[in-house]
């Protein structure tokens, strides 16, 4: 701890902010005590809300060493008060850092490799015999597809043209045409306020340099590990989670097709209109997955999970969860 | 006890109607967790002393993933129970 204010001057505080004398305020702080203590001694347990509980807690005959002469003695069982903070006053406390999150530390979970540890623990909650469920991707995808090669982008260049020419007219064009792309997503409801700045950012800096299709060559090259493939041109309105839906008919495979495209996708919520997609088959069947599905689907969803993080998604940990339950 | 029964006590003893408590320790609440923000420390007799300080960045195990996660850094509050709590609940039974 820091500093401290002295109880004269939170009393001070206290009197000004409700208007009441020193004198009472300065009672009612000790009456809170006394009142708390009651509590304890009732129940073993306050609660002042949004401020936090306070617990009694047990601590029994403990073995103690005197430091002086080094001789054993037993601390005999006491209590001890605790204090845990309601989450109101957590995070007012810790705004500073209420940014950062939890990482997971690389290579630290179960490896991949080691499949026997990881066995034997599915038998051990059968209950979660939903494996289509994993935590992650139950949650439809709201996977946009934005068109970049596509209409979209000519007509942002024809704009970007239009208006840097300057023209009157030209510019009630515009709104039409952003108009059309706003309403271009209908499928996604959970955020739709994000998307549209995605838009904004990616096209930008794509306009400047149209020659950007050139990767579109490189995708099929792309070695997707001996496995059969299909190769999917995407249209306007695909997303990955239908492709997925399509092709496996497990929406929730979605991550398989987003690992082979790898280098390509980069978002997993932004699939580039007019590329070709490579769906990747599966060894087995969805009912009955491989090792080397669940491999993959595992890796997938690694993936998955990075880009999100990266993106700064709230719910990208799910994503390692899912992970980690095909591993 | 909850906070109601808090407010309830409070008014009794102090002879004030439970609008009155319950207003005073709403504003003993924020004035407490604004005090708390400002990373300063107080001491109310008989009941102990807030506090906060930074719990650093450390590694744990998170069962649900099967691995270790680091925990960022995190400001936390601290509290050290006064003379007044721990004399009076040293033999109270604790029912667990």
């Amino acid at each position: 701890m820091t500093e401290k204010i002295t109880f004269d001057a939170f009393v001070d505080k206290l009197a000004a902010r409700t208007e009441v004398s020193k004198r009472r305020a300065h009672d009612f702080l000790k009456e809170l005590a006394v009142a708390i203590d009651m509590g304890l001694v009732r129940d073993g347990k306050v609660r002042i809300a949004h401020f936090g509980t306070f617990l009694l807690h047990r601590i029994g005959d403990t073995t103690g060493r005197n430091p002086q002469t080094g001789e054993s003695i037993v601390i005999p069982a006491h209590n001890r008060v605790l204090f845990h903070p309601a989450q109101a006053l957590e995070k007012k406390v810790n705004r500073e850092y209420n940014h950062m999150k939890a990482t997971p530390v690389r290579g630290q979970g179960i490896p991949p490799d080691t499949q026997p540890p990881s066995e034997p623990e599915e038998p051990t909650m059968p209950v979660e015999e939903q494996p289509p469920a994993p935590p992650g991707p139950t949650r439809p995808l709201p996977i946009r597809t934005i068109a970049i090669v596509g209409a979209a982008v000519v007509a942002v260049v024809v704009i970007a043209l239009l208006v840097f020419r300057g023209g009157e007219e030209e510019e009630a064009a515009p709104p039409t045409e952003v108009v059309e792309e706003e309403v271009a997503p209908p499928a996604p409801v959970e955020e739709p306020a994000i998307a549209p700045t995605e838009e904004l950012v990616e096209e930008p800096v794509t306009v400047p340099e149209p020659p950007t299709l050139a990767p579109r060559e490189e995708p099929p090259l792309q070695a997707v590990e001996g496995m059969p493939a299909k190769v999917h041109a995407v249209k306007r309105g695909d997303t990955l989670w239908d492709l997925a839906e399509i092709y496996y008919g497990r929406a929730d495979f979605w991550p398989l097709i987003y690992r082979a495209n790898q280098p390509l996708l980069r978002n997993p919520d932004l699939v580039m209109v007019g590329i070709d997609i490579i769906i990747p088959m599966l060894e087995g069947s969805p009912q009955a997955l491989t090792k080397e599905d669940s491999t993959n689907l595992a890796k997938g969803y690694e993936l998955a999970y990075q880009a999100y993080q990266r993106l700064g998604k709230p719910d990208a940990e799910d994503y390692l969860r899912s992970s980690r339950w095909y591993e | 006890m909850t906070h109601t029964e808090v407010v309830q006590t409070l008014a009794r003893r102090l002879d004030i109607s439970q609008r009155q408590a319950h207003d005073l320790l709403k504003d003993t609440v924020s004035l407490l967790t604004e005090t708390l923000s400002e990373e300063k420390g107080v001491t109310i007799p008989d009941l102990g002393t807030f506090g906060t300080h930074i719990r650093q960045q450390h590694k744990a195990y998170n069962p649900s993933y099967k691995g270790l996660i680091i925990l960022p850094t995190k400001r936390v509050v601290s509290f050290h129970p006064g003379t007044g709590l721990k004399g009076d609940l040293s033999d109270v039974e604790v029912m667990e």
